[in-house]
């Protein structure tokens, strides 16, 4: 079954086609990472896959309902989250928020169970009582994806999961979301800068720059006639930190 | 303290007091959080303009104030979550705005001068039945909206985003608590003052952060400390003959200063 199908999707900010006639079908059980620059739209297209934006054009299918139909199957790891540090909210009550059911729906102790189920699977439970603005970046980055495993999510959708994150982090995360996967048969949408990071981890990579450049597999779609449409001309910087991957023509012969 | 009760406007002042202390900081620990902290000292100083309108108009100012007092916090939300524009920069626009355009309407105020100084600073004698009645209705209300509301207002609190993708509608939430802020920001006019006020909103929860590991405790203690607050400095200023809203929102200082030292000596992580 298609975990997602995105059909001509068009959308504008303020009279400009920000995305401009996008298709994307996932299969169930892929991981797709979501290439691009920035302006590239890549956040517009989660946000519209989540429902919280609406096209101007176009639809969006999961598992075969519409984005509001569907919130019940997605699990969404927002991007650089920054809430106010001094908050008083342990890393066990962000958990509890994914179990939200609506209003005056009262946790139950079967939800304080898979929390604490959830906290184990990211392999923080130590310091599921600690605040949440107390953690690291990584810290704070597992808690978030437990927020979202706790749902039990058919599509986990993740928007630059690595921004924040320590270099030294950033391969355990990744292999985090593959086990993920390959237990639960999560399908797993991921928007990210950090290229060489995913192409050993996922099943496609979509290339988008407003429109669709490329989807496929990642040593079919890392040409460099896409990085060029992606990033300009002659190299392409990717990658957060303090040493971007840097992809001149040579490598490209590698990859092909 | 029994000895003030005897006297029948200071039981209506600390009734009322008590109330508005209560709703102020139970609010203000969701505004402290969500940094909204100038817009509370905004929606405050635009209701000097709806003061001055219902005298004009021969209305009840709290009334005026109140629905003032609402436009302008209402109006800062949507221009901040609509068009992009910083609450901090929309507050700038509307506070010194309603300020302008009450000193301006001031001047047409002919014969009578009402007490304009006791609704800048607060005066303890101006809390009437009315007053009492309002406070107490303030605290229902916000009691009943946190109450009903607390997960879907922490949730929005921490991650707008994410509460929008779990179902829960926050532009609702945000506004119902944008204007039940202004009524609890108007009712408390007459006990501190439009300028003092955002200190009744503020103070209370900063000094509770600093004890809370979940926010239904910081809630909790944020109340308990405007209480304590209100209570001390309105039994200074009986003893001492101090002007009421300042000697409550010094009070409210020092226990945010004592709050800060037993965390610094005592608590530190």
């Amino acid at each position: 079954m298609k975990a997602l199908e995105v059909r001509d999707l068009w959308f504008s900010y303020g009279g400009e086609d920000v995305l401009q006639g996008v298709n994307l079908s996932v299969e169930e059980g892929e991981m797709v990472a979501i290439l691009g620059p920035n302006g590239a739209g890549k956040t517009t297209l989660l946000k519209i896959i989540l429902g919280l934006l609406k096209p101007r054009r176009g639809e969006v299918r999961i598992f075969g309902l519409p984005p509001e139909k569907a919130r019940g199957l997605i699990g969404y790891v927002p991007q650089n989250l920054q809430p106010n540090r001094r908050m008083p909210i342990t890393a066990f009550s962000v958990v509890m928020m994914g179990l939200y059911r609506g209003m005056l729906k009262w946790p139950r102790e079967q939800d304080r169970r898979e929390a604490e189920k959830a906290l184990e699977e990211v392999g923080i439970s130590p310091l599921k009582k600690r605040l949440f603005g107390q953690l690291s970046g990584g810290q704070r980055q597992r808690v978030l994806i437990a927020r979202a495993l706790v749902r039990k999510p058919k599509l986990l959708i993740l928007d630059e999961p690595e921004t924040g994150l320590d270099p030294s982090f950033q391969e355990g995360f990744y292999k985090l979301l593959q086990r993920i996967r390959e237990k639960y048969r999560t399908t797993i949408i991921t928007v990210t800068h950090d290229v060489m990071a995913v192409s050993q981890m996922v099943s496609s990579i979509a290339c988008l720059n407003r429109a669709l450049v490329a989807h496929g597999r990642p040593q079919e779609v890392l040409t460099g006639e896409n990085l060029r449409c992606l990033y300009g001309e002659a190299a392409a910087y990717f990658g957060h930190g303090p040493a971007p991957h840097l992809i001149v023509e040579e490598h490209r012969d590698r990859n092909t | 303290m029994i000895e003030i009760l005897k006297l029948p406007f200071m039981k209506n002042a600390i009734l009322a007091g008590l109330a508005v202390a209560a709703a102020a900081s139970l609010l203000g620990s969701f505004v402290v959080i969500r940094r909204m902290t100038f817009i509370g000292a905004g929606i405050a100083h635009s209701s000097f303009a709806g003061v001055v309108i219902g005298f004009l108009l021969g209305i009840s100012p709290l009334v005026s104030a109140l629905v003032f007092a609402s436009f302008t916090g209402l109006s800062i939300g949507f221009l901040s979550r609509n068009y992009r524009i910083e609450e901090e920069s929309a507050v700038g626009v509307f506070f010194p705005f309603s300020m302008a355009l009450g000193i301006i309407l001031l001047g047409f105020l002919k014969g009578y001068t009402p007490n304009i100084m006791g609704y800048l600073f607060g005066d303890i004698l101006l809390v009437g039945k009315t007053e009492l009645y309002l406070s107490w209705i303030s605290l229902i209300l916000s009691l009943l909206f946190v109450g009903l509301f607390f997960r879907e207002m922490v949730f929005s609190t921490f991650d707008e985003e994410t509460a929008q993708v779990l179902g829960i509608n926050t532009s609702l939430v945000y506004y119902l608590f944008l204007i039940l802020t202004s009524l609890v920001i108007v009712v408390c006019i007459k006990v501190v003052g439009i300028i003092l006020l955002s200190g009744l909103l503020v103070i209370p929860p900063l000094a509770a952060l600093q004890f809370s590991r979940n926010m239904k405790a910081f809630i909790g203690l944020s109340v308990l400390f405007g209480i304590a607050s209100f209570l001390a400095g309105i039994l200074l200023s009986y003893l001492l003959d101090l002007p009421s809203g300042a000697t409550i929102i010094g009070s409210g200082f020092v226990l945010l200063l004592i709050s800060g030292a037993v965390k610094l000596l005592f608590l530190r992580d």
